[in-house]
């Protein structure tokens, strides 16, 4: 069957009731977790996990991802009408979406805001179909030291590319790795770190690790600060206005620019909706006609980052479909999704399953264009869930934390894990340590390790074979050009520091 | 001092895991790499990148700017002040996060004996009191339900086996799940 026909039958999946009501489903909650203050995008996902235990894979992945892509959109309305990020990415969506609609635009920010949204999620989205099978093909000559080379090269880049501490981010990827050693190895069978306890011989469910510190401990950061949500305004008109096919056409520029940006930023292990969000941003503040006028309200700067970021989601889905490689913390989380219906997404299920992926990209095409129908229609009521107390939803929020980690093994020990990673997630928070990289290090820490040791043996304990080999030689060029270029960048902030200076001198 | 306590902290932490990795029992055939190997290597880059934080702070540059990953100076060269966003003033409450760990912890410490209805039933109540809520109405009325829904939707409907409680709260769980149909 070719890539259209299997579309095809990845539509008619979707539209199966089941698939169809989880895909609704997650394109609410998603926007509701994108609205709702002190929810991110990446908790809700994590906190919609143990509700897909139940299900069958599809309708769970379905659910997922429909969360995913609708919560890089759902921001953008408390951004625009009441100057409130909902997520980091929306933050350049104040400096000309907030701009726009304090003009007395609101209705046209938000219509801005919407077909940006369709454009970067259908372009990105056909895209990641063009290049899923090619990327697929290509990783079945992958061996294991190509696996290890590109999981490591996934590890650096989440840190090389974060916000923050690099040292911190290294220090929150090795505590990852190290959880992700308890237990019985998988080779010698010998145990590690067990302590004695019988429950972590099995290891440490990263699904604890996640929810503990994404969940409880975001809580228990914003209970310290006694759940202060900013007040609203008052008086925002929530309406929608399209921009006229001129319009449009008048930032042609602008929406190619930003899509590509956004679907190549998606692959990239590590560099996420923010990043993409931001670089169009600077992008357009460097390319686009009217740059001169950037942050007083102008098209470009909606229309940028918020096809840039929506652009993310179906890239990011190239890696964790082909290679079994999640590049953010959301997909991470549809990773575990997959893990707990006992598949390991990668080539191999590409090949075989195909069903299954091309109905996950379909449903990222009815996803689309479903969550701007709900934003153009529905936004009125979403946006009723910002009067909630915040100590009302983080209370809720804090027990989903609790059955979530609960029916994974039906063991009250797991609900102590989360309690310690709730606790860690906060103290990372406190001292400004990212959680992401130790997610991530916690998740793919026994692929890495597995891959290395696999290479090891099959290799005579010869570590240069990470090098020689053309594939992973190549890629472990990315992983040094990942470590590096931060140094570059705060090399060059540094001289360029000192050169200002030096005058005043 | 306090800068550097987090890595102290982490320092000694994988400093002794690297004591406990170096006595991981096994037996490897012919020259072949140990499952110790891989912990160590990652223990000993933690220990390393904690020790050059910490050797950094205590004797070199203290006012510099740090190395920062793409994004934070992507941040900082943004072409619009990100002053735009709302900053406010950010008080703390240590004790209300105390309370709030307190009762967390104390949730999981119960949730066997009182049972999931019960013990969520109080936790969520006293939650929204400790998060400054005072509107006791709508604290009495989401606590009772939300304990209700959640026992149903995943007792009923996703077929988890949610604690039940001992003697005599016990009865409580069994009259709600006789009342819901939960068999």
């Amino acid at each position: 069957m070719d890539v259209a026909q299997q579309l095809a039958a990845g539509f008619l999946t979707v539209f199966q009731p089941v698939n169809l009501i989880a895909l609704t489903v997650g394109l609410i909650t998603g926007m509701l977790v994108a609205v709702l203050p002190g929810l991110t995008l990446v908790m809700g996902v994590v906190l919609a996990l143990p509700f897909t235990y139940g299900m069958s894979i599809t309708p769970s992945i379905i659910l997922l991802t429909a969360m995913y892509i609708s919560g890089t959109y759902g921001g953008a309305f408390t951004s625009i009408l009441f100057r409130i990020p909902g997520e980091p990415l929306d933050v350049p969506l104040l400096w000309d979406g907030y701009a726009m609609a304090h003009k007395g635009q609101p209705a046209k920010a938000l219509g801005w805001t919407l077909f940006a949204a369709l454009t970067g999620g259908i372009v990105s989205t056909l895209a990641a179909v063009a290049m899923a099978h090619p990327f697929a093909s290509f990783a079945l000559k992958f061996d294991s030291p190509e696996y290890f080379a590109i999981i490591l090269f996934g590890l650096t880049s989440v840190v090389a590319l974060g916000g923050g501490s690099m040292i911190n981010a290294f220090i929150s990827l090795f505590l990852g790795l190290m959880i992700a050693c308890v237990g019985v190895d998988g080779i010698y069978g010998a145990e590690r770190f067990t302590f004695g306890v019988p429950m972590l011989a099995d290891g440490i469910e990263y699904l604890t690790v996640m929810v503990g510190a994404y969940g409880l401990g975001e809580v228990l950061v914003r209970l310290g600060q006694g759940f202060q949500t900013p007040p609203l305004e008052s008086g925002s008109k929530v309406a929608t206005e399209f921009p006229s096919l001129k319009e449009v056409w008048e930032i042609k520029l602008t929406l190619v620019r930003s899509s590509v940006l956004g679907i190549v930023l998606g692959i990239i292990p590590g560099a996420g909706a923010t990043i993409a969000s931001f670089v169009a941003y600077g992008t357009e503040a460097q390319y686009c006609k009217r740059r001169q006028e950037l942050g007083s309200g102008i098209a470009e700067g909606i229309v940028a980052p918020q096809t840039a970021s929506t652009a993310t989601v179906a890239g990011h889905m190239v890696p964790l479909l082909t290679l079994g490689i999640p590049g953010s913390g959301a997909t991470a989380v549809i990773l575990g999704a997959f893990l707990l219906h006992g598949m390991q997404p990668g080539p191999q299920v590409f090949m075989n399953n195909s069903g299954l992926v091309y109905a996950i990209f379909a449903s990222l095409f009815v996803g689309v264009i479903g969550m701007c129908m709900m934003g153009y229609f529905a936004i009125k009521l979403l946006i009723r869930v910002l009067y909630l107390p915040e100590a009302v939803t983080s209370a809720f929020v804090v027990l989903f934390c609790f059955i979530g980690a609960f029916s994974a093994r039906n063991n009250v020990t797991d609900l102590w894990m989360i309690v310690t990673f709730g606790i860690i997630g906060y103290l990372f928070e406190k001292y400004r340590f990212p959680i992401a990289p130790m997610v991530l290090g916690c998740i793919l820490g026994t692929q890495a390790e597995n891959s290395f040791m696999t290479s090891m043996i099959s290799y005579q304990n010869d570590w240069t074979v990470f090098f020689t080999r053309p594939i992973s030689g190549t890629v472990m060029v990315f992983v040094i050009i990942a470590l590096v270029f931060p140094l570059i960048r705060h090399l060059r902030h540094r001289s360029k520091q000192a050169a200002l200076r030096a005058p005043a001198r | 001092m306090r800068k550097i306590a987090p890595y102290v902290i982490v320092l000694a932490i994988t400093g002794y895991l690297y004591f406990l990795a170096r006595q991981i029992d096994f037996v490897a055939p012919g020259g072949r790499i140990g499952p110790d190997f891989w912990p160590k290597a990652i223990l000993l880059l933690a220990m390393a990148t904690c020790a050059y934080e910490i050797i950094k702070n205590l004797f070199f540059t203290k006012g510099d700017r740090e190395l920062a990953g793409v994004l934070e100076s992507i941040i900082e060269e943004a072409p619009v002040e990100a002053a735009i966003v709302p900053q406010q003033e950010k008080k703390n409450y240590p004790h209300l996060l105390l309370i709030g760990m307190a009762m967390t912890v104390a949730y999981v410490v119960l949730i066997e004996t009182l049972g999931f209805f019960l013990c969520t039933l109080l936790y969520l109540a006293g939650f929204m009191l400790v998060g400054r809520y005072r509107r006791i109405g709508v604290v009495l009325a989401t606590s009772l339900i939300g304990s209700l829904v959640f026992m149903f939707v995943f007792m009923k409907i996703v077929y988890v086996s949610l604690p039940l409680g001992h003697e005599p709260f016990s009865e409580v769980s069994f009259m709600l799940m006789r009342l819901m149909g939960i068999k």
